[in-house]
């Protein structure tokens, strides 16, 4: 053991040094997953030379991207970065974007990026999101929103829902743009809803889903009319399945029932024919019976019947010519009194119509002789006053005749002598046209005239009175008497002319012997 | 003997302080050769040289001479086999810069209009990637393609595969 011990002390302690040595290197070498990447930098790139201008540089190769693969990392002097290349979802949701016609819709979309899978994209991505990949999500939903409201700007609502590849191709267009520098990709980008706030979507869908719940309702209602159809000709089936079976059972009963009432009424026709073969011998015995009872009926009782019947018939017959003849006999008589009696009456009728109508025809007789003396007394007094008439017409007839002569005569008169003979007409009325105006004046019982003048005065007012009168007819009728009367005479003299005339012939009856003096008329009534 | 014991002694302490403390001696520069010849492995080294060398004298009595050699070529042999390693892990790096000309795909999304972007699946190393693609000719949905150029880290500009 003493021997052993320190040589395997030595051999324990190499194996220790070696498994250090090996897992020292081991440990130094990095593997990448598949879905991660290493950026390892620390160690200086290659010098490049510039062709053109000699200056010399290094590049980037000392920077390393290793994916899916292990590398030696050198500790302190390399330093090894991941990038995780883990797809990443995004909800992108935008409101009231403007779509090309635009009707503003919200839509909801999804996208999937994840950072590239090749060398460049890393680095890319590297540079701007190693330590803040977290945020890769909201640094990447702001700029989606944004594309996402620009390529609906350019379609239609149409194509949004339906044109996945125009929709496709848009959004390729704007990761290029907007992602692909970033170092990211886009691997997916889809909508998951397109709503909008004015029913505009719903109203698209509306003509289709009114045809298809029509055609619903219609298959609905068919096959239920064909179920129903279905149903009615089964029960129909079985009514008539159940008809045919009781009108079976019925039939069946029935040849049952005849077989057992035949089976039962055998014994009892059996003796009734017995019974009838019986009561046919007794009627043939009964016949037998009757027919000789009627032959002794014949012998016995009918033949002195008719005997007995022929006698009475005999006296009955005797006895009613008799009664004949009696009634014959009477009735003679009778009509005989009858009309004797209808010969008297009418015989007196007779008389009696003949006093009445002696007696009317004299009363008419009567009556004629009066009126007939009545009208001949009325002729004769019309006769009479015709004739007065007649002869008061003739007068008045001749009367006028000679006035209208004596007038024919004047007015011939009057053409000879013309003015001359108006003018003595005139002055044959003045005098009664002066009376006239007098007459009041001859009602004035008693006048007494104080007067310087004396009584001059009143027959002054006469013919005042006068001349005013004439003045009237000149101014009504325009006849002036008074120039009539100075052509007559030829004379320039006013009233001289005429004066003479009016006062003689009124005077008499104007003029009152008690009233001459005096000029106040004084009505001395009392 | 001693030296011997003292060299393995000191190597295995630093060794063990280097694995300790990661990267606390290259914070010095000392790597040299591209980590071929890191304080890690020389002290590793060292260490295992003192313990053959001590084995040697101890356990099969070795001549200091030949313990020497002995130590001498374990150490360098370790040595050997960690730098042979470090190159090993090192040429495991994976090629980050794939070139992504003359891949061949399909259209996935036609492009809306002449001159604007469509997508293109492309199959590429053994997996598929999505491009947003352009093209001088119209390309209809479904249509094969190959990549002619490299527009930007997401965009290729594709021609119809007749």
């Amino acid at each position: 053991m003493e021997f052993l011990t320190p040589a395997v002390i030595l051999v324990a302690a190499a194996v220790v040094v070696v498994l250090l040595l090996a897992v020292a290197v081991v440990r130094r070498y990095r593997i990448a997953g598949p879905s991660e990447a290493f950026i390892i930098t620390g160690k200086k790139g290659q010098p490049v030379t510039n062709p053109e201008t000699g200056k010399v540089s290094t590049d980037l190769s000392g920077q390393k991207v290793v994916m899916g693969g292990g590398v030696f990392v050198l500790p302190f002097v390399q330093q090894a970065y991941t990038l995780s290349l883990a797809s990443r979802r995004i909800s992108v949701q935008i409101r009231g974007a403007v779509s090309a016609k635009g009707i503003r819709l919200n839509l909801d979309g999804v996208a999937i990026i994840k950072v590239g899978g090749t060398e460049d994209s890393v680095r890319a991505a590297a540079q701007r999101f190693l330590h803040q990949q977290d945020e890769i999500e909201s640094f990447t939903q702001e700029v989606l929103a944004g594309s996402l409201r620009s390529i609906v700007g350019t379609l239609t609502v149409d194509e949004i829902i339906r044109d996945r590849a125009a929709f496709a191709s848009r959004v390729a267009e704007e990761a290029e743009t907007s992602l692909t520098n970033q170092g990211l990709v886009l691997d997916t980008f889809q909508i998951q809803d397109v709503t909008d706030d004015v029913n505009y979507l719903r109203d698209l869908g509306r003509p289709e889903a009114a045809i298809a719940a029509q055609n619903a309702a219609i298959a609905e209602a068919n096959s239920q009319q064909e179920s129903q159809q279905a149903e009615a000709r089964a029960q129909e089936k079985i009514s008539g399945a159940t008809r045919d079976l009781h009108l079976r059972q019925a039939e069946f009963k029935a040849e049952t029932d005849t077989a057992q009432a035949r089976a039962a009424a055998a014994g009892v026709l059996a003796k009734a024919a017995r019974d009838q073969e019986v009561l046919l011998e007794q009627e043939r015995v009964a016949e037998r019976q009757a027919a000789l009872t009627e032959r002794q009926l014949d012998t016995e009782v009918r033949k002195p019947a008719d005997a007995r019947r022929y006698d009475a018939e005999q006296q009955a017959q005797a006895r009613r010519n008799s009664e004949i003849y009696e009634a014959e006999a009477k009735k003679a008589s009778d009509i005989a009194n009858a009309e004797a009696d209808a010969r008297r009456v009418e015989l007196s009728a007779t008389a009696e119509a003949n006093r009445i109508k002696l007696a009317s025809e004299a009363d008419a007789q009567r009556v004629r002789v009066a009126g007939q003396a009545e009208l001949d007394r009325r002729t004769a007094l019309a006769n009479a006053t015709r004739l007065e008439g007649e002869a008061e017409g003739a007068a008045i007839r001749a009367r006028g005749e000679a006035e209208a002569e004596t007038m024919r005569l004047r007015a011939e008169a009057f053409e000879q002598y013309g003015e001359a003979a108006v003018a003595q007409m005139v002055v044959d009325a003045l005098p009664r046209v002066a009376h006239e105006l007098a007459a009041p004046m001859s009602a004035i019982a008693d006048l007494t005239v104080i007067s310087t003048d004396g009584a001059s005065q009143l027959s002054r007012q006469v013919g005042s009175n006068l001349t005013e009168t004439l003045e009237v007819v000149k101014r009504t009728t325009g006849v002036d008497v008074t120039e009539l009367l100075r052509n007559l005479t030829g004379q320039p003299g006013r009233a001289d002319q005429p004066r003479p005339a009016t006062a003689q012939q009124p005077a008499p009856p104007a003029t009152d012997p008690a009233t001459e003096p005096g000029t106040v008329v004084t009505p001395d009534a009392g | 003997m001693t030296v011997f014991v003292v060299l393995a002694v000191l190597g295995f302490a630093v060794c063990l302080l280097s694995f300790v403390f990661d990267g606390v001696f290259e914070a010095f520069d000392l790597d040299l050769a591209g980590g071929f010849l890191s304080l890690t492995s020389l002290s590793g080294g060292l260490a295992l040289f003192g313990l053959a060398a001590t084995l040697a004298q101890t356990s099969f009595g070795w001549t200091t001479l030949q313990a020497t050699g002995f130590g001498a070529g374990v150490g360098l042999a370790t040595m050997a086999g960690v730098g042979g390693l470090v190159r090993t892990l090192r040429r495991e790096e994976p090629e980050t810069h794939v070139s992504i000309l003359g891949a061949r795909g399909h259209v996935t999304t036609p492009a809306a209009r002449p001159g604007s972007f469509g997508e293109v699946n492309l199959r590429l190393h053994g997996t598929t990637v999505k491009r947003s693609a352009v093209s001088d000719s119209p390309l209809v949905r479904g249509a094969e393609v190959v990549v002619v150029a490299e527009v930007s880290a997401t965009a290729v500009r594709v021609e119809p595969l007749p």
